[in-house]
């Protein structure tokens, strides 16, 4: 074989590994389009992340692996030799002249020539030609196509991406659970380790939230286990260690200088053998309230108390000192605990609130596309019913009720008047009873009708204060639809009844532990508050 | 070995065109019958000429003994003709002397081209002297073995249409032809220049185009010519592919054939093919030599069943479903042509 010849076959074989490498690329890209569509698809139909990563990485291990085969398979002499005569149409004489070398046959010696002629006078890439399969790369485009389609949907079962407003507002509703989370660790009360944990971990789902609904679905879920961490009897507890704090306070069981209570009973405790006959008496008695001021809220410190009344009647100053210091730490360990629990409480009240307020700003962010330029109306309605009972024989009674519309979303009005008649001397308590007011925004799109209940507080009151109305829900930070001069006394915006309740709580606690009511009511007072607590929740 | 030249070979290919002009002069229309013919005087290959009467099958015989300047004869079969008559016969003759004495009278089939008229006709015993003839290309009389002059070249005609009183050549016998070439009527444009041929009180002469030294080394040099091994497997898979119980038989192949193409079958596209490269003055033999010479080389040897004659179905349809199952050898890789 000439160098011509060999040359040219040698050029044959190069252009071969490229066909080859062509022309599988051509018959499998169909197929590897489908696999990165397919890849693409999973990561749609169940998210994880990795569909590009997986569809590069089948087309990558395709082109290597293609690549790699194509420059190391073996082509024989024979196969470049029959590739290239059929390319050429030179009609098996590469073949024939392979086989057929002897330089002593005259016969082979033409062949010799006439293949060595034709190679001399041919191009290797005219005799493998490389043609695109156009129905292949077409398939392929439409997978590559469909692929890419999948890959700009947003995941199947998936919220819409978060807005910046929203993200923004996660951030700082998680950055404000944090800045919580900090104040309860300073705070070091009995809660604070799990406190803690809750928060953070509630601050980084936050952050990590898709969407609304899951920030939102976090919040109610860290709301309840905090919650289901609050003893029922928290309040009672709180009020009964409270009270007596205060009422050590105002009414020393020892002279000198303030103590707390558990130090009171321990210095107690340890003076009791100083006292005398009528202060041990006085004692027991005093002992005796404060056991029974404990026994609903503090049932432990109640007995403590009791035993100590019971050593002191009997004579017994070992067994009453015992029983005051176990008092002392009683007193200590209960006060520690509704710290704790006071700290569960507000910690839930400011989850509770971080959910109302990302609720709103979805609703605004949701209504923020409204042009703003409905018409609608306002109609305020309050109702006022007013009772006093005067000294002496006087008896009054006053009811009044008001009504108001309004043409412009901002500037509905009602009106309305208290007629009442109280004769007689006396204080006429009159209260301002509900007003309501209702708003349609007409064409102001995306917006719902807005209602809000209204109501005033009790107050000594005649006619019309002004009543802000304000609408949750509205656009943006709320919108104020309307201003109503209710019959009643003085009035504001109120808000919602769950957020004033624990406030009231902590009143009524207070007020529970001045020991100004009798053990009883105070069990009254508890359930009542009890319930509405429950309610609320 | 072979001291063949590429003059020699451009010298053999331009004989050839001269040859198949020179018969062109007297044959119209029929190239591809003058190339079989001369493809099979070349690879000493006997050709069956099937076609009704009347189409110039003598005078094609005619024209090559007068191209190449041998010897013709032309024997009418007919039922009542005796193998003597065609190897010849002893014969009792008296010399002056008056003492008698067997001698041998040669048969017709001593010549260089015999054109077999209408050979179903003759017995099987007759048509069977006469094969034996073309295979040994000898003729042994008395006990005496007479070699048949070369070249030597049969052409006998089959009369397709008439077939009372025919004794059909039974398949072993018609193995022995190289190749079955099909005379098909004329066309017009053909006709009329046959009729302005040979209607014009003359016929056109054949000039000598070769002479029998030349033809004789032709016919030496075609075996010679190399065949690349891949040739060789692709007349073999062509030949298996006419088997209806191989595994490379296609469907039409197994409903409609009963017997397949034998070796003699394959032999005679190979030397077919070789001839043809011969002609066009080509050193070695190509996939299309093959191709062109496998339907003239089988379809006389493909043995069809009823539901090929049911159906119509007939040897040159299998013969061309064959060639197109059957694929020419190439690189088994992706891409290569």
């Amino acid at each position: 074989m000439t160098k011509e010849r060999s040359g040219f076959l040698r050029r044959i074989r190069g252009r071969m590994r490229l066909a080859w490498l062509v022309a599988t690329a051509q018959r499998y890209a169909p197929h590897l389009g489908l696999a990165m569509a397919l890849a693409v698809g999973a990561d749609w139909l169940t998210p994880f992340d990795q569909g590009w990563a997986l569809a590069g990485a089948l087309a990558a291990v395709f082109v290597l692996g293609s690549a790699v085969r194509a420059s190391t398979f073996r082509i024989t002499e024979w196969d470049a030799s029959r590739a290239a005569e059929r390319g050429l149409g030179a009609r098996d004489v590469f073949t024939t002249a392979l086989e057929f070398a002897d330089p002593d046959e005259g016969v082979h010696r033409l062949i010799q020539h006439r293949a060595d002629s034709i190679a001399a006078a041919s191009d290797a890439a005219h005799a493998i030609p490389i043609a695109p399969d156009r129905r292949r790369l077409r398939q392929f485009g439409m997978a590559g196509a469909l692929a890419l389609l999948i890959g700009l949907l947003p995941p199947l079962g998936s919220s819409p991406a978060l807005s910046s407003d929203l993200e923004s507002a996660l951030e700082a509703e998680a950055e404000q659970i944090e800045k919580i989370a900090e104040a309860v660790e300073e705070a070091d009360v009995a809660t604070s380790e799990e406190i803690v944990a809750e928060l953070e971990r509630l601050a980084e789902e936050l952050r990590q939230a898709e969407a609304l609904e899951e920030a939102l679905q976090s919040l109610e879920d860290s709301e309840k286990r905090l919650g289901s961490r609050i003893d029922p009897g928290f309040l009672s507890q709180k009020a009964a260690v409270q009270g007596l704090a205060r009422d050590l306070s105002l009414r020393p069981l020892v002279d000198g200088a303030p103590l707390d209570a558990a130090s009171q009973f321990d210095e107690l405790a340890e003076s009791l053998e100083s006292l005398s006959e009528p202060e041990l008496a006085a004692l027991e008695d005093r002992l005796t309230d404060l056991a029974g001021s404990q026994a609903s809220g503090n049932p432990a410190l109640a007995s403590q108390l009791s035993d100590a009344a019971r050593s002191l009647a009997s004579g017994d100053l070992r067994s009453a000192a015992q029983s005051l210091a176990e008092a002392g730490v009683g007193q200590q360990s209960g006060l520690d605990d509704a710290r704790g629990q006071q700290a569960l409480g507000e910690t839930q009240r400011a989850v509770e609130g971080a959910r109302a307020r990302l609720s709103g700003a979805a609703q605004g962010q949701g209504q923020g596309e409204g042009d703003g330029q409905g018409q609608g109306d306002g109609e305020g309605q309050g109702q006022g019913q007013g009772q006093g009972q005067g000294q002496g024989q006087g008896q009054g009674q006053g009811q009044g009720q008001g009504q108001g519309t309004g043409g412009q979303p901002q500037s509905g009005g009602a009106s309305g008047q208290i007629g009442g008649v109280a004769p007689g001397d006396g204080n006429a308590a009159g209260r301002g009873g509900q007003g309501s007011v209702s708003g349609n925004r007409g064409e102001d799109h995306g917006t719902e009708v807005q209602t809000a209940n209204v109501y005033d507080p009790i107050d000594e009151g005649s006619v019309s204060d002004l009543v802000q109305v304000r609408i949750d829900g509205g656009s943006g930070d709320g919108d104020i639809l309307g201003r109503a001069e209710a019959p009643t006394a003085r009035g504001e915006s109120v808000v919602p009844y769950a957020q004033v309740l624990p406030e009231y709580f902590n009143q009524a606690a207070d007020a529970l532990g001045q020991l100004q009511l009798p053990p009883s009511m105070r069990d009254i007072v508890q359930s009542y508050f009890d319930l509405l607590a429950a309610e609320a929740r | 070995m072979s001291g063949l030249q590429a003059t020699d070979l451009d010298g053999y290919a331009r004989v050839a065109e001269e040859i198949e002009s020179a018969v062109g002069r007297r044959i119209a229309g029929q190239p591809g019958l003058i190339r079989q013919t001369l493809v099979g005087l070349l690879a000493e290959g006997h050709v069956l000429l099937e076609g009704v009467p009347g189409l110039g099958k003598t005078e094609l015989v005619k024209a090559f003994s007068e191209a190449i300047g041998v010897g013709f004869s032309r024997v009418q079969f007919t039922p009542d003709l005796m193998p003597a008559d065609i190897v010849g016969t002893q014969v009792l003759e008296e010399d002056e002397s008056g003492h008698r004495r067997f001698e041998y009278r040669a048969g017709p089939v001593f010549t260089n081209l015999l054109l077999a008229d209408e050979i179903n006709r003759a017995t099987p015993k007759t048509q069977a002297a006469l094969l034996e003839a073309m295979q040994e290309r000898q003729v042994t009389v008395a006990g005496e073995t007479r070699p048949l002059p070369r070249p030597f070249l049969v052409l006998a005609t089959q009369n397709p249409i008439e077939l009372e009183g025919t004794y059909p050549l039974p398949e072993a016998q018609l193995d022995r032809f190289m190749f079955k070439a099909t005379v098909n009527p004329p066309t017009a444009e053909v006709l009329e220049e046959i009729l302005r041929r040979t209607t014009a009180g003359s016929i056109p002469e054949v000039p000598l185009a070769a002479d029998i030294e030349t033809i004789g080394s032709m016919i030496s040099m075609t075996p010679l010519l190399p065949v690349a091994s891949h040739l060789l497997r692709y007349v073999s898979l062509i030949i298996e592919a006419t088997h209806p119980e191989g595994d490379n038989a296609t469907p039409p192949v197994k409903r409609y054939v009963r017997w397949g193409a034998s070796p003699r079958g394959a032999q005679a596209i190979i030397l077919a093919s070789k001839a043809a490269a011969m002609i066009e003055g080509r050193p070695h033999v190509t996939a299309d030599d093959i191709r062109w010479a496998a339907p003239a080389a089988l379809r006389h040897r493909l043995v069809l069943g009823y539901e090929a004659t049911a159906e119509g179905v007939g040897t040159d349809a299998i013969v061309d479903e064959v060639l197109h199952s059957v694929p020419e050898p190439r690189p088994e890789i992706r891409g290569a042509p």
